[in-house]
Formats: structure tokens, C-alpha cells, sequence
């Protein structure tokens, strides 16, 4: 099975960075509604911690224009802008996969 | 001045890299090349310069064409991705090619005890030691192709 990277030539560099600053700002924005989890934004790196101190790290891929997510439940993934969406290989968008893992953890 | 040096012996660096990672930093295990036309052997080559990490990892099957007796790699990035690959050529010695496809970059996080942002680095290797076994297959299956003619 091998893992193919979908690089993105449909935008330049300049529209994947207001694209994903937008994406990582709307998930920053909407984590803050999570009681006692934190979050820092900056340099198009989101961390979020959780009070059982674990993290994800979510970063801007500049060169392969993708967004790179780390969970500690499902390890590393990469997204893709996919029709106006950000996607990974299973077609789960970035929102749902963080949203719906952050609620496991905080259970 | 106390309360200079008071503050200075409590900081904690926020991330350090664990004594495995350091050590497979400082002496990495199977640095090296295959020869990559030998039919016994199988490169996985993954990575881009751009996005700062490329590994290269062969591996050498035996007589029986199954067991793994040789793997070597060479990396450039960062200490994670190097600690990633030679850490796989380590545990890839003497494994059978149905065991090194099922190795997990979880296996290789948890052993280095990676921070979640050098994940990536373990998936890489993943990916390098899956696409050495491919090109491995890839080569056998073109050599009976040719036999079968």
C-alpha cells in the first residue's frame, strides 16, 4: 500500500498560506469553547494541551502545501485542501478528526 | 543575584531529546549503502529536501528470499528522523519481510519517545522500510515475469 501525497498545483504559495492561517485560526477559535484546554498560535503552528498533558500539534506544510497534524490518540496525518475543504486520506475533514478526538480525551 | 540564580536552576527546557534519540544521533547504527541493482535488495526512498527530512532505507533479504539479514540507511534532517531510520535498520535484522511491513511509527515513536511534533519523523521511516519491501516484491515479480517467457 503505498501512501501517495497529493500535492496541490491549483494555488500558489501565497493563497495556501491565507488559506491555512484561516483553517488554523477557525480551529483555535473554536477550541477555546473546551473548558481547561489550552491553546498557542503563531508562525502557522497550532498546539492545544490538554489537562492531562497531552497535545496536538497542527502545522502549515508549506513546501507540500498540506496541513500536518499530530494526535496523541491516531499519531501523525496530513491534510489536504480538497475542494474547498481540508482533508486527509479518508476524506475526514481537519475540524470533525481534532473536534471529535479532543472529546474522547477530555471524557 | 540569588534570585537570579534561583531562577535559572528551576528552567525546564520545554522539549529535550530523550537519551535513545541522542544516542542513535550520536552513534547511528547501519549508516550505509546497497547495491541497488542487486535483485536481493530493496530501496524505500521517501522524503522531499523542501520539507527538510529524506531517508533512504535498503534492505538485503537472504537466500530464502524472506529474511531480512541486512539494512542500512542514510538520512538527512533532523535528530528524530535519523533516530526514526536507524533505529529501523536495527529492528529490521533478522525480521521476515511480513513483519517489517507491519511495523508501526508508533513502534518506533514509543521507543525514542518522540513529542508529538517529531511524529512525523517515525511515519517516515514507516513509509521508507513499506516502500524498500515494495520495490523488493516489485523486483521478484519482474525476474518471474522474465522467467516465465
Amino acid at each position: 500500500m503505498l501512501r501517495t501525497f497529493k500535492f496541490c498545483t491549483e494555488f500558489t504559495t501565497t493563497q495556501f498560506l491565507k488559506l491555512s492561517n484561516l483553517q488554523l485560526s477557525t480551529l483555535n477559535d473554536k477550541i477555546e469553547n473546551f473548558e481547561n484546554v489550552e491553546t498557542s498560535f503563531s508562525d502557522g503552528v497550532l498546539n492545544v494541551h490538554l489537562p492531562n498533558g497531552k497535545s496536538f500539534v497542527i502545522n502549515r506544510q508549506t513546501p507540500n502545501k498540506q496541513l500536518w497534524y499530530s494526535s496523541p490518540i491516531s499519531g501523525p496525518q496530513r491534510f489536504n485542501y480538497v475542494n474547498g475543504k481540508w482533508v486527509n486520506s479518508k476524506q475526514i475533514e481537519i475540524e470533525n478528526q481534532l473536534l471529535n478526538e479532543i472529546n474522547v480525551l477530555i471524557k | 543575584m540569588l534570585t537570579l540564580l534561583k531562577r535559572s536552576i528551576y528552567f525546564v527546557p520545554r522539549f529535550s531529546y530523550h537519551p535513545n534519540v541522542i544516542d542513535h544521533y550520536e552513534h547511528p547504527r547501519n549508516v550505509g549503502s546497497l547495491d541497488k541493482s542487486n535483485p536481493k535488495v530493496g530501496t524505500g526512498l521517501v522524503g522531499a529536501p523542501a520539507c527538510g527530512d529524506v531517508m533512504k532505507l535498503q534492505i538485503q533479504v537472504g537466500e530464502d528470499g524472506k529474511t531480512i539479514e541486512q539494512a542500512v540507511f542514510k538520512t538527512f534532517g533532523c535528530g528524530s528522523a535519523i533516530a526514526s531510520s536507524s533505529y529501523a535498520t536495527e529492528i529490521l535484522k533478522g525480521m521476515t519481510l511480513e513483519d517489517a511491513y507491519n511495523i508501526k511509527n508508533s513502534d518506533i515513536a514509543s521507543y525514542l519517545k518522540l513529542p508529538p511534533v517529531k511524529l512525523h519523523c517515525s511515519m517516515l521511516a514507516e513509509d521508507a522500510i513499506k516502500k524498500a519491501i515494495e520495490d523488493l516484491q516489485s523486483k521478484n515479480n519482474q525476474s518471474k515475469d522474465k522467467q516465465e517467457k
